[in-house]
């Protein structure tokens, strides 16, 4: 680091991160320094003390200093006394705290509820229901569940819960799961998809997985559930299942590399796994199926569009922010996987009332319905303006993997090619901009 | 009285005596373990939230903490505890945020434990360095760092161009950069 133009360079990012300013490309560069030079890194924490000191001093600035004469000295000192009064309490709060805590510990201890499963991965927003009632959106990678119910807040969330026998369960995007494991493993799901690797079930005692149109047994088994209010579809990869179809009680056994659509409109009968297929195109102007928004019907003048909704993660999970998303189903219900060759290119295109950053991402899963990660890139809000309407086009190689999974990078592929395409989603972060999806193309 | 109580008087007392001498030390050493947190995180108050935490799972590991009353020991042990604090933390927020990777910041937080006695004296040398500052500047200076102020209401109060006031924050945090390193050079000799 002893080229000058290289060190203003660290420097810039620097102070871009502590300002909480810097960009995705920024970032990767000043990750790449850090990594490998122990002198940016000296230099780094430099300077971040630095902003740490003159953080902590700016908190002792005496309100009455009025050399800046015209600054709007009370609002400016009831906003510093707000902070300071936050920051000189907290040992005050420690301390009561720890003493209520202290004092409450025998009577917090939740009754006995038999744990039944693990986290066993996670990410994005998600909710947790436990027995009695009890809501926590601050499940972490390691705590262990009793009974209860799992709902992915947003199309990027993803969950994994591991049984005392190894079997796990996952579910992907905005879905809903109710589970239970009082000697046998009942599960709910109420919307949304899932998918299992079931480990060998005592045949008196089969996995029992519940939909509003179907009832699936499994003694042992990979398989993946799609369930939407009118119809679910058991994917097979391996062992066999026994699909009860609701509505009249009629029962199929479904075999490897099957799968069996349980809905009122059609047989129940399984069908061999359809052949992928590498282009896809929405069709919003169809209606809401398999999206994640606020759709409206299109005109003469405007295509349907499927409007970004928000999600404001809580206090709790101490990201109290707003993501504006949007995602539209790829590889669902009755349609054939659709899996992308390395040179494919994804078209979306929509609208943007206001330029914003834009991220643009794919959750994507394994042939045997394992997931395989979300993979994301970033437009910046100078791609927006000009206009409201927007088309975006984006190579494979643009994105690269949500960095909130970038504890699993190990296990996860590198990019989205040659896997199943789950969903397309885009989002922007704090700000309304009015963001809207009209279509999505993926091309070979 | 009989044993049971004697035994729960001196049980409480006991605890008491923990609890005092762990607010003792955690009180006089927060600023120091603040800026460790503060160092690997990007924003304020993120360090603040995760200093909360850092406070609680450093009481209910307190009878573990095996050193004496030296601070500099005591430090050393709760950042071991910020430092998962702050992954565990970023966790939470990486989803949404452009923070930097576990990877790294794992490293940062190794350097900066190395580097602890040279952070405070940096720290000292920095507000000694501020102090020199004419009150006007030292004003515009902090502007970036209090809460509900800027360089932009600056630049709108003094009726200044916002690019200029930029250009000067940037020419005194040099200055000040520079006396701090005279600073250090001058203890370190």
């Amino acid at each position: 680091m002893s080229d000058p133009h290289t060190n203003q360079n660290l420097e810039t990012l620097i102070q871009q991160y502590a300002y909480g300013a810097i960009n995705a490309e920024q970032l990767d560069e000043l990750e790449a320094v850090l990594k490998s030079d122990p002198d940016a890194r000296r230099r780094f924490l430099s300077e971040m003390n630095l902003h740490s000191t003159l953080d902590d001093l700016a908190l002792s600035l005496d309100s009455d200093d009025s050399t800046i004469s015209s600054i709007d000295i009370a609002n400016h000192s009831s906003l510093v006394q707000s902070r300071r009064t936050k920051r000189t309490n907290l040992l005050a709060l420690l301390a009561v705290c720890l003493l209520v805590v202290a004092s409450l510990v025998p009577f917090m201890k939740p009754q006995q509820e038999q744990r039944v499963a693990l986290i066993s991965g996670m990410s994005g927003s998600l909710q947790w229901t436990g027995d009695g009632g009890r809501v926590s959106r601050n499940v972490e990678v390691g705590d262990e569940l009793s009974g209860g119910t799992i709902e992915g807040m947003t199309p990027e969330s993803w969950f994994e819960l591991t049984f005392e026998d190894g079997s796990t369960v996952s579910i992907s995007g905005h879905s809903m799961l109710t589970y239970a494991d009082n000697g046998q493993k009942v599960l709910h799901l109420k919307s949304g998809s899932f998918s299992a690797n079931v480990a060998k079930q005592s045949p008196q005692k089969p996995m029992l997985i519940h939909t509003r149109s179907a009832l699936f047994e499994v003694l042992g088994t990979r398989l993946n559930v799609d369930a939407d209010l009118s119809s679910s579809t058991l994917t097979v990869t391996e062992g066999r299942v026994r699909a009860t179809r609701r509505s009249d009680g009629e029962s199929v056994e479904v075999p490897a590399q099957h799968r069996v659509i349980a809905s009122i409109e059609r047989e129940l009968r399984p069908e061999k796994l359809p052949e992928s297929v590498s282009q896809w195109g929405s069709q919003l102007y169809h209606g809401p199926t398999t999206t994640y928004g606020k759709w409206i019907a299109g005109s003469e003048d405007l295509p349907a569009r499927l409007w970004a909704i928000p999600y404001t993660a809580d206090k709790e999970t101490g990201r109290d922010i707003t993501l504006y998303t949007a995602s539209v189903g790829v590889s669902t219900g009755e349609t054939p996987p659709v899996v992308l060759p390395p040179q494919s290119k994804i078209r979306i295109r929509g609208r943007l009332d206001h330029p914003n950053h834009v991220f643009f991402g794919l959750t994507v899963r394994h042939r045997n319905g394992d997931f395989a990660g979300r993979f994301q890139t970033i437009l910046p809000a100078e791609s927006f303006t000009g206009k409201n309407e927007f088309e975006v086009i984006l190579n494979l190689d643009d994105y690269s993997l949500d960095p909130s999974l970038e504890f699993l990078k190990e296990k996860l592929p590198k990019g989205p090619a040659e896997l199943i395409v789950e969903s397309v989603w885009c989002h922007t972060l704090f700000d309304q901009a009015g963001l809207a999806i009209t279509s999505v193309e993926l091309n070979p | 009285m009989d044993d049971f109580a004697n035994n729960k008087q001196n049980d409480d007392l006991a605890k008491d005596q923990q609890y005092d001498r762990f607010v003792s030390l955690f009180a006089r050493q927060e600023r120091s373990i603040r800026s460790f947190v503060r160092s690997l995180l990007p924003t304020s108050n993120d360090a603040d939230d995760v200093m909360q935490e850092v406070g609680l799972v450093c009481w209910k590991k307190f009878s573990s903490f095996e050193g004496d009353e030296s601070p500099e020991e005591f430090v050393r042990w709760a950042c071991v505890i910020a430092r998962f604090e702050v992954l565990r933390h970023r966790r939470n927020f990486a989803r949404d945020r452009l923070v930097l990777s576990e990877e790294v910041l794992s490293l940062l937080a190794c350097d900066a434990e190395e580097r602890l006695p040279v952070a405070e004296r940096e720290r000292q040398a920095v507000e000694k360095c501020l102090n020199k500052l004419p009150p006007r500047e030292r004003r515009l200076l902090l502007s970036v760092h209090t809460p509900g102020d800027s360089i932009a209401k600056v630049a709108a109060e003094f009726g200044q161009e916002v690019r200029r006031l930029y250009t000067k924050v940037t020419a005194l945090r040099e200055v000040l950069k520079q006396c701090v390193s005279r600073q250090m050079a001058e203890l370190e000799t």
